[in-house]
């Protein structure tokens, strides 16, 4: 019997390994029926975990490019997307990096929802001479901070977001803002523009707490925050880490007005905090909502029929224009690595796409300053300029 | 002041939650010897299966809350049996560094099982509101309800657990066994009970710990065990090993330190942990037996 | 009352008892002799499965106990006073005395074992609430028997229960043992003072590496050579 136990424990260590291996799992793209040359492109992003809604509406969103593609006559090629998890990790995000842009058959990636992932990963795509658009990730500095000629993006930078999110909130009226951030490379990011911007329009950071991101208890935060009344509570952090602070601002009955950066704007948010929750919360994205982008209504339309089962979310038509930009190159300059990198490098001017004219400067960043503030409205994000607040039929939680 | 009544309330949820895991590991060491690595994922396993309970929860229905908790505790005290027959009985004569890597294993497969089995297992699970919200306010300092169920339960079960160990027979028998193992089966003891009664205790604390924290913070995730597991031990450890109310003033003190530094240390949040952590180490390199520890570590 | 035939046990790969038969009956005193490492605290220590036999059988009042848990073979009316003295030392002494009759739950019956085990020792009872790690040497040897007797078993194991103590004390120990087998309880009793207990018991075994070399009447076992040999060689 003892032995029989003894035994148990080296199974048990087995089992463990096994199942905390097989977390990555690479998906397979859309069917090959044709006789053109098959050519590979990665997508990389949060699959599973508190950001995969994001994520998987960005693979959506580009397995629906690679569908249109493949069903362009036109084209040369026929393109598969070869899908990997980077659990909005730095671990998992090097890991895949590694793994996409090491395997040859791979052309170019489509990558990275998360900024701490985005900026541990460049170095590797660059090294491989590997053509990365990055379609989620807003941290300046992984295009702007490195002379890489991989790395392309066609969002904008939290330096842009950060001075439209300012503005925003002085056009509101908030000037007393406490701040929450979270102490990544991402969160950092947002706060340093926009506290420069804030002050400038003349607003005031009455209280700032940088916290960790797995930070569970920010009742000590919160408390010292209200002490100082702000009139509005700033949160720079992804949607799981702003849930928890809504949540526990909700239970101190703190009703100041809260607001998020870009990575608030995911259905997750709503859905985690309920539409009793998460009403009247703000944020701000890039671009424009889907639905008033110049080819939003089509873009909608064949997400719809392709019946994905997850929404395209806030960074799915960027992925879609990535992904649509990526094989253009592709098509131009043939399934080489170099030719595409230098195609996008040189060749993106003033190129239309569905979300406007996209055109890379001499970082591979799209200089397109267009961000649209959110709120949060019945359980939905949605434009605050379309929204009832705006129209004045509905008060922000937090104004008196 | 108002500001630092308020900070100490939060820094006395906080110590309330540990203290609960810190006296299982506290329990463990003091009757078998053994550091006890998956009992934060126990905590956070009485979290999970309090959230199967949820339909019988209608908000704040006062039976629905109660069945919620007696389930989960019974739950999660037959499981902590169950493990501690599978993971550390057997390892019993082995070198200690087995039973370590072997709990350390049963911590992950908790977690991976949540992780991968329950639906949306890798998301932060909504966790209903089980005590009545609102509050009010004394001299500026505002009290939530809920603040004051989880530290009336922490305190009640902080009474009953000392109670339990220091006036029952089983709590005798216990002690006894911690003391001198073989001296007290000469006297009747029953060495698997004592191992099943305190694995039961310290698993039901832990699962109280984790209902609390559920129901504090709104949500629970699966890797939630590792934070409060590794808090646990350091505040057991700074409390004295084998001593329950070491473990209790460990788990408050380091609620305190990490309050403080976040209220209190302009920017301080960042480094809560660390300093907290420190604060652990230093008094360990002075007092080693901890807090409440005698010369060889009062047990039990 | 108690029939041990052909036991076998040891530590590890060394065999220390080998094919042991002894047996004691109802109400007798028996004394097991034997130079240092000969063997009889590890016999002691196999009766109660403390160590685990490797082969032969113990039976108690017919049942065999061979594989039962220490803990059932105390329930069976076993009492114990350990070799070491082993006392709960975080605990007072009442505490040491409750664990004692730990199975006893009527706390009547309780108070009483306690008043006798004050009786005996009165010393104890004006330490009663004394950490029992903190008391004497002879204090904690007294309060070792008293802890023995508290579960009032048919049959007292006992291990050296002189150890430590000063020789008029160990003239009371003696008496004590002598008025706990008039009281109708049997004792098996391993003692370092041979002569003493030999005195007070009516048979004796004279172990020597892990054998019974030897078996008579305490009366015979005193006059013999071998006994003088084994107390006298060491
Ligand atoms: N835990 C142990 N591991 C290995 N050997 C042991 C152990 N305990 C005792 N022994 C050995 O078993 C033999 C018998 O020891 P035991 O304690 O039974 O002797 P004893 O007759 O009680 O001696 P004493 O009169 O000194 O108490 C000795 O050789 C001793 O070294
Ligand atoms: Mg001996």
């Amino acid at each position: 019997m003892k032995k029989m136990r003894t035994l148990f424990l080296p199974i048990l260590v087995i089992l463990a390994l096994v199942i905390s291996g097989c977390a990555v799992s690479p998906g397979s793209g859309s069917g090959n029926g044709s006789k053109k040359q098959t050519v590979k492109i990665a997508f990389i992003g949060p699959l599973t975990g508190g950001n995969s809604r994001i994520g998987l509406g960005g693979r959506n969103s580009a397995r629906l490019a690679v569908y249109d593609a493949n069903h362009n006559k036109n084209n040369k090629y026929h393109y598969e997307l070869v899908e990997y998890d980077d659990e909005n990790t730095t671990q998992a995000g090097n890991q895949v990096a590694l793994k996409a842009s090491s395997d040859p058959s791979v052309i170019g990636g489509i990558a990275h929802y998360g900024s701490v992932v985005a900026l541990a990963t460049v170095d590797t795509y660059h090294k491989a001479g590997f053509p990365t658009m990055i379609w989620g990730a807003v941290h300046p500095d992984i295009t702007l901070g490195n002379d890489y000629k991989e790395i392309f993006r066609v969002p904008g930078t939290q330096i842009d977001q950060n001075k439209q999110a300012a503005e925003f909130v002085t056009k509101l009226g908030f000037k007393k803002v406490g701040v929450l951030y979270d102490t990544t490379d991402y969160g950092r990011g947002h706060f340093k523009y926009f506290k420069e911007n804030l002050q400038k329009l003349g607003g005031q950071i009455v209280a700032e707490m940088p916290v960790q991101p797995d930070q569970q208890d920010l009742n000590a935060e919160l408390t010292k925050i209200q002490a100082k009344k702000p009139d509005l509570i700033w949160f720079a952090g992804l949607a799981p880490e702003g849930v928890r602070v809504k949540k526990q601002m909700d239970a101190m009955n703190i009703k100041t007005q809260f607001m998020g950066v870009s990575g608030l704007v995911n259905e997750e948010y709503n859905s985690a905090l309920g539409a009793e929750g998460s009403e009247g919360s703000l944020a701000i994205i890039d671009g424009a909502p889907t639905s008033s982008l110049p080819g939003g209504e089509k873009f909608m339309k064949d997400y719809k029929a392709r019946k994905y089962s997850e929404a395209p979310e806030a960074y799915g038509p960027f992925a879609y224009v990535s992904t649509d930009l990526m094989i253009q190159a592709i098509e131009k300059v043939g399934p080489d690595r170099k030719k595409v990198t230098n195609w996008l490098d040189t060749k993106v001017k003033n190129i239309d796409s569905m979300i406007g004219k996209v055109t890379f400067n001499e970082h591979g960043q799209n200089d397109m300053p267009l961000f649209t503030p959110m709120v949060s409205q019945d359980g939905k994000w949605v434009p605050y300029a379309e929204s009832e607040y705006q129209t004045g039929k509905r008060k922000l939680p937090g104004k008196k | 002041m108002d500001m630092i009544g308020q900070q100490l309330m939060n820094a006395v949820m906080l110590g309330t939650m540990y203290s609960l895991v810190a006296i299982g590991f506290s329990l463990f060491f003091g009757t078998m010897n053994v550091i006890h690595f998956s009992h934060g994922d126990i905590s956070m396993l009485g979290a999970f299966i309090a959230l199967f309970f949820v339909p019988i929860i209608t908000q704040y229905s006062v039976l629905g809350s109660v069945i919620m908790f007696i389930g989960a505790i019974v739950i999660v005290a037959v499981l902590g049996i169950f493990l501690s027959g599978l993971v550390i009985q057997p390892l019993q004569s082995s070198p200690q560094l087995y039973t370590l890597l072997a709990t350390l294993e049963a911590g992950l497969v908790i977690r991976e099982a949540i992780r991968l089995f329950y639906p949306g297992g890798k998301m932060s699970q909504k966790f209903p509101i089980i005590f009545p919200s609102g509050g009010f306010s004394i001299g500026g300092l505002t009290i939530r309800f809920d603040q004051l169920f989880i530290l009336a339960i922490g305190v009640a079960v902080f009474v009953a657990t000392v109670l339990i160990v220091n006036k029952t027979s089983l709590g005798m028998a216990i002690r006894a066994y911690s003391q001198d193992k073989e001296a007290s089966m000469m006297m009747g003891v029953s060495e698997s009970k004592v191992i099943a009664v305190t694995f039961a205790l310290g698993s039901a604390l832990a699962a109280i710990a984790g209902i609390l924290h559920g129901t504090y913070y709104r949500e629970v995730i699966y890797t939630m065990g590792l934070t409060s597991g590794i808090i646990g031990f350091s505040a057991a450890t700074i409390g004295g090993l084998g001593s329950i109310w070491g473990a209790i003033v460990g788990g408050y003190l380091f609620a305190f330190i990490q309050t403080s530094v976040s209220a209190f240390v302009p920017g301080g949040s960042e480094y809560r942990d660390v300093i907290a952590f420190g604060v652990m180490i230093l008094f360990l390199l002075f007092r080693p037996t901890g807090i409440l520890g005698e010369r060889q570590s009062e047990r039990v | 009352m108690l029939e041990i035939n052909g036991l076998s046990s040891g530590y590890g790969k060394i065999e220390v008892l080998h094919q042991i038969n002894l047996h004691v009956d109802e109400g007798e005193v028996v004394s097991v002799l034997g130079a240092n490492g000969a063997g009889k605290t590890t016999l002691m220590r196999t009766i109660i499965n403390l160590i685990h036999a490797r082969s032969g059988t113990i039976k108690y009042r017919g049942k065999d106990i061979t594989h039962l848990k220490t803990h059932q073979i105390h329930a069976l009316g076993i009492g114990i006073v350990p070799e070491g003295k082993r006392l709960f030392e975080k605990m007072t002494v009442m505490e040491n005395l409750r664990m004692g009759c730990f199975l006893e739950k009527n706390e009547r019956v309780i108070a009483e074992r306690i008043e006798k085990a004050f009786d005996m020792f009165p010393r104890l009872k004006e330490r009663k609430d004394q950490l029992s790690g903190t008391m004497s040497g002879g204090e904690q040897a007294m309060l070792t028997i008293a802890r023995g007797t508290m579960s009032d078993p048919d049959l007292l194991i006992m291990d050296e229960p002189s150890f430590g103590l000063a020789p008029v004390l160990i003239n009371e120990m003696f008496s004590i043992i002598k008025r706990i087998s008039q009281e109708g309880k049997t004792v098996l009793l391993v003692e370092q003072n041979a002569w003493k207990g030999l005195e007070i018991s009516d048979r004796g075994y004279l172990l020597q590496k892990g054998e019974v070399i030897l078996e008579g009447k305490s009366s015979e076992l005193k006059e013999n050579s071998l006994v003088k040999k084994a107390y006298f060689s060491n």
